[in-house]
């Protein structure tokens, strides 16, 4: 009989010994590159402002700030990937989702007096808060503000689009939740993209409301108990179920889904019911190109069905609302500012054109595939923010 | 008919002039009723006084009167249907015409006839018919050009029937007619009296199509050294801005007078078309229109009828610095009418409105608004050319085109032997008349 | 955000015309105009709807239904009339009356509802009509298309009231828009909704300007809805134009030209142009 305790062989020796190596310079390389990136930041923002995300709290836990530009460093100190956001009242001011544990990140804001709160890791650890005092500064900047009468016209356009397509959303849901009320899982399953699709035009607007969207969009990670956290719902709690576990499951979707109707008929009085300013209205639609770019292009989404590629060309739908809305204006005053954002646009256009015509399920799609895709919404991105300095809109 | 072509007699020469002399002495007003030192009685049916009756325009010309004439006080546009049923009509109908016209624009005594007769005269201007300013203008419409006179082959090259714009509501029974009848004087009875007569002179030839009086405000005399203003139309404004200057016998040979050298057919040289629109004001909905709306629907300020930049109503507007129309917005109606653009001086017309004021609609809101007149040496290129351009104007909220037409006044009356029509007839003739 | 917006609205109301202390900040405005938008969409939608169940019983020589369809498809209309004539060649081919035509009744260019109408109720009678029909349907389609794509302005939402207003003092209250069908009162109720409306969703607006106006305008509107409800018919329409007694004809054009008046301050009170 042989030795049972042999070494390994000699090939896999080295491969392990390689790609230690490679791990190491990996980090390396990453640590590097991310202290050029905060050092960059830090030359633009001056002092930062250190929060460290425990497991249940964080620290510090009440922060004061006078108003104008800030930089916030969050360090991850918990072991998941954890989201922080800076809320106004139930309105996401700031945010960065997806920071990595062990690993921290610098969140840049630009904040106008006032009282704010601020997210802690998981969704069930208590907020903490952050007071910004008005400066002499941001009182003579606020008086200076350009006249709103031209974005009348454009915030109006965009509330009935809102209405609209939170209109379709909820009928949309309803679709869905008769089907699984009826047991008809491959109707619910058919219906689960358009129903998405919709929700994802809008998904800018959606996720000011903090609780709400969390509601609706949350994906299981961000619960402590994950998939089986009784806080898990809406969308991703139904996808699971239609999606990744066995048919026997779905009569215990129901009240899922009839709470999903219930959240985006609620989402629905939100959305009419909150004013959005002008600097906002593209600000919402960059962000959310900017989580794709940053997060969602992983996979991460939709990661029972694997139909991100729909939600994707879905918050391009949402977005290209808004530059048609703001077109009258960036092109006047801004026509180099338009041209690249129609060049982004239809770049990103193209990709996901492509994408869609291979008719595979994203989890399919390579890495490189996805980073193309990832590119192409963050160049969006940085096209879109080009119209705030360019109109003047911010305050600060 | 018997001539009435008196030459006053020396007795009523020297009250004439008598007269004459001491209006040109008094410093009135003209109409505003100057009170003279010996009425004291303040009778109730005291009647308002003028020194300008016997202000006169020479019925003889180049052209006929009433076109680069100021405009007075009192004007009425009358279409008639012809009646004549042949070329020996028509002409009597001009010969008759001109005797008329000669004595209504220089003045005289009327004759005066047993009384067992109807009288001659309507006698409204009294035994003596003063001329109190009257200009009466003849046009041609294109009906008159049709089989029944044989000048089919003269027509003005550019007279057509008026044909209705996007916001009119046309009514036939206001519209077009075979002869036009211009008639300005310094007041309404004057010109009423006229017609009357050439009514009564023309009954078998002249059928009364239809009529649209109308009205000047008068205005303050013009400061020496200052540009004279124009009078307001019933919404407001200035009416007449920036109109070419009458005046300037080069613009005139330019803009209004058919030239000898044109296309159109030679007895039409120093005649000019005349497009008429009785074009109605919704004066209610006006006065309830913000200001500030009504200045940008025009393009003017109302008080001074000063363009936006600001100056006064002959200062020109400035379009160059404003290409976009945030001054003076695009579709104003001074900057659509006339867009001071390379080429738009080709377009330009000779305008001569006056204000009309009829009755009151169903609705209890009032029938008032313009009786729009112009001249032009060109009807395309002149007003329908412009009134093109105003299609869809905002200020077309506010107006309703119901009547008018577009005709070609004749040529003036050489001389004595001369009369009006003549040279149309002489066109078409095959022996001298 | 909400600094943000108190802040702005703190400036909008330092740069408002003298006459109006603090006039509503822009921002305000954009929650009324995209309700009225939405109401607008709503209403066109019902046009389309209605309008096609009507042209189709011309169409299909079903006289009676298209007599009984007519005036109720027509109140879509009227109440959106401020924003419909917007687009004056639609209005024209949709909406003009015999008089706008020099040709009268047989003008090739007379076509839509009114034309129809002559049909229907002067010459009793579906048939030679149908290209008029398929014209109506194809305009109402059109209207539907660009009022979706239409950037409500402001001042045009605002005024919209006054202009329905004028509507109803120039050729509702004398019999005049529906002269075949005299089915006007249908027309006058939907033009009195439409400006009802518009009031309605910038109350607040207007209220914190001049709560006694906005009081005086209500008790105006509620003259006029009371005499018009007397002619209501049991199945909720209108009787004919001819049945209104002069003395309720009287009574209305008081109260409608006072709103003419009063609504047409409207946009100043909100500091539009």
């Amino acid at each position: 009989m042989p030795n049972s305790v042999s070494r390994p062989p000699r090939l896999l020796r080295v491969a392990v010994a390689g790609s230690v190596v490679l791990m190491v310079a990996a980090g390396v390389l990453f640590y590097y590159a991310a202290n050029v990136a905060s050092e960059k930041r830090k030359a633009h923002t001056g002092q930062e402002t250190i929060v460290t995300i425990q497991d249940h709290h964080c620290e510090p836990a009440a922060i004061t700030l006078p108003a104008g530009k800030a930089a916030f460093r969050i360090v991850n100190a918990s072991d998941r990937a954890v989201e922080w956001e800076i809320l106004d009242g139930v309105l996401v001011v700031e945010e960065r989702e997806n920071i990595a544990p062990g690993l921290s990140q610098v969140i840049n804001a630009n904040l106008q007096p006032g009282q704010y709160a601020i997210t802690c890791g998981l969704l069930s650890n208590p907020r903490g808060t952050l007071t910004i005092t008005a400066t002499a500064e941001s009182e003579a900047k606020a008086k200076a503000r350009p006249a709103m009468t031209a974005f009348i016209g454009p915030l109006s356009e965009y509330r009935v689009y809102l209405s609209q397509q939170s209109g379709l959303l909820i009928k949309a849901v309803g679709d869905l939740s008769a089907a699984i009320g009826d047991g008809d899982l491959a109707k619910a399953r058919s219906l689960y993209a358009p129903a998405r699709a919709i929700y994802q035009r809008i998904a800018g607007a959606a996720q000011r409301f903090a609780d709400l969207n969390n509601a609706i969009d949350a994906r299981a990670d961000y619960y402590e108990k994950r998939e089986q956290d009784p806080d898990f719902t809406g969308f991703h709690r139904i996808e699971y179920g239609l999606f990744a576990t066995p048919a026997s499951d779905a009569p215990s979707l129901a009240p899922f889904a009839q709470k999903l109707l219930a959240d985006v008929t609620t989402l629905k009085a939100q959305l009419l019911a909150q004013p959005i300013a002008p600097d906002q209205l593209v600000s919402l639609v960059s962000r959310n190109l900017r989580t794709l770019a940053d997060n969602r292009f992983k996979g991460e989404e939709e990661r029972y069905s694997h139909l991100d590629l729909y939600g994707f060309t879905a918050n391009l739908e949402g977005a290209s609302k808004v530059m048609a809305l703001m077109r009258p204006l960036v092109e006047k005053s801004a026509p180099d500012v338009q041209a690249k954002i129609d060049a982004a646009r239809a770049d990103f256009d193209t990709a996901l054109t492509a994408s869609r015509s291979e008719n595979r399920s994203y989890d399919q799609f390579t890495q490189v595939q996805r980073q193309a895709i990832a590119d192409r919404a963050r160049a969006l991105a940085d096209a879109l923010d080009g119209i705030d300095p360019a109109l003047g809109l911010s305050a600060l | 008919m018997t001539d009435k072509r008196h030459l006053p007699s020396p007795e009523r020469r020297r009250v004439l002039f008598g007269l004459g002399a001491a209006g040109a002495a008094l410093a009135g007003t003209g109409l505003g009723c100057p009170m003279l030192a010996q009425a004291s009685e303040n009778k109730v049916t005291a009647a308002p006084e003028s020194d300008r009756t016997e202000d006169r325009h020479p019925y003889q010309g180049t052209y006929q009167a009433g076109i680069v004439t100021p405009r007075p006080a009192a004007g009425m546009f009358v279409a008639f249907d012809v009646l004549a049923t042949d070329r020996a009509d028509l002409e009597r109908l001009f010969r008759t015409l001109d005797e008329r016209l000669r004595f209504l624009t220089q003045g005289g005594p009327v004759d005066t006839l047993d009384p067992k007769l109807p009288p001659p005269d309507s006698g409204i201007l009294g035994p003596v018919v003063t001329p109190d300013n009257l200009t009466v203008t003849v046009s041609a419409g294109a009906s008159l050009f049709d089989d029944r006179y044989g000048l089919e082959s003269v027509k003005p090259k550019r007279l057509t029937r008026m044909v209705g714009f996007p916001n009119d509501a046309l009514e036939e029974e206001h519209c077009h007619g075979d002869l036009t009848l211009q008639f300005c004087s310094n007041t309404p009875d004057t010109n009423i009296h006229a017609l009357r007569d050439v009514i009564k002179a023309l009954p078998d030839l002249l059928f009364v199509r239809w009529k649209q009086e109308g009205s000047v405000p008068a205005q303050a005399p013009t400061k020496p050294g200052e540009p004279a203003q124009n009078a307001r139309n019933f919404l407001g404004f200035r009416d007449g801005s920036a109109n070419p200057d009458s005046t300037d016998a080069h613009e005139m040979d330019r803009l209004v007078w058919v030239q000898a050298d044109s296309d159109e057919p030679a007895w039409a040289t120093h005649g000019s078309y005349q497009a008429v629109r009785i074009i109605r004001n919704f004066v209610e909905r006006w006065d309830r229109t913000p200001l500030q709306e009504q200045e940008s629907i025009f393009g003017r300020q109302k008080v001074t009828g000063a363009p936006m930049q600001g100056g006064t109503e002959a200062t020109l507007p400035d379009y160059r610095n404003d290409p976009e129309g945030k001054q003076t917005r695009l579709d104003s109606h001074i900057r659509l009418a006339n867009p001071r653009t390379p080429g738009s001086e080709a377009n330009l017309i000779l305008r001569r409105p006056f204000n009309y004021s009829n009755g009151v609609n169903k609705n209890g809101q009032l029938d008032m608004g313009l009786l729009f007149i112009c001249y032009q040496a060109d009807l395309e290129k002149g007003f329908i050319t412009v009134q093109t351009r105003l299609n869809g104007e905002p200020l077309e909220e506010y107006l309703k085109p119901t009547g008018g037409g577009y005709f070609f006044t004749l040529p003036g009356v050489r001389d004595a032997e001369d009369f009006i029509g003549r040279s149309l007839l002489m066109a078409t003739s095959h022996t001298t008349t | 955000m909400k600094k943000t917006l108190l802040a702005s609205m703190i400036a909008m109301s330092a740069l408002a015309a003298p006459a109006f202390a603090a006039a509503p900040a822009a921002l305000d405005l954009v929650q009324p105009i995209s309700d009225y938008k939405l109401y607008v969409t709503e209403e066109v939608g019902n046009l389309v709807t209605e309008t096609q169940a009507f042209t189709d019983a011309v169409k299909a020589g079903d006289l009676a239904t298209a007599k009984k369809l007519y005036a109720p498809t027509r109140v879509h209309y009227e109440a959106i009339e401020p924003i419909a004539e917007l687009f004056s060649d639609l209005d024209a081919s949709i909406d003009s009356r015999v008089d706008d035509h020099e040709k009268g009744v047989t003008a090739e260019d007379f076509t839509g509802f009114h034309r129809i109408e002559y049909g229907l109720f002067d010459r009793n009678t579906t048939k030679g009509y149908e290209a008029f029909a398929n014209q109506l349907i194809k305009d109402v389609k059109d209207l539907q298309a660009r009022i979706d794509g239409l950037t409500f302005p402001p001042e045009k939402v605002v005024g919209g009231a006054a202009a329905l207003l004028e509507e109803v003092a120039a050729t509702k209250v004398t019999g005049e828009e529906d002269r075949y069908s005299h089915t006007d009162l249908y027309d006058f109720q939907g033009n009195v909704d439409g400006a009802k409306k518009i009031v309605d969703l910038f109350r607040p607006q207007i209220e914190q300007q001049d709560k006694a106006f906005v009081a005086k305008v209500d008790k105006n509107f509620a003259t006029v809805e009371t005499i018009l409800a007397k002619y209501k018919t049991k199945n909720g329409g209108f009787e004919t134009y001819d049945k209104v007694k002069e003395r309720d004809r009287k009574a209305m054009i008081g109260p409608v030209n006072t709103l003419a008046e009063d609504l047409s301050t409207l946009r100043g009170k909100l500091g539009l142009n």
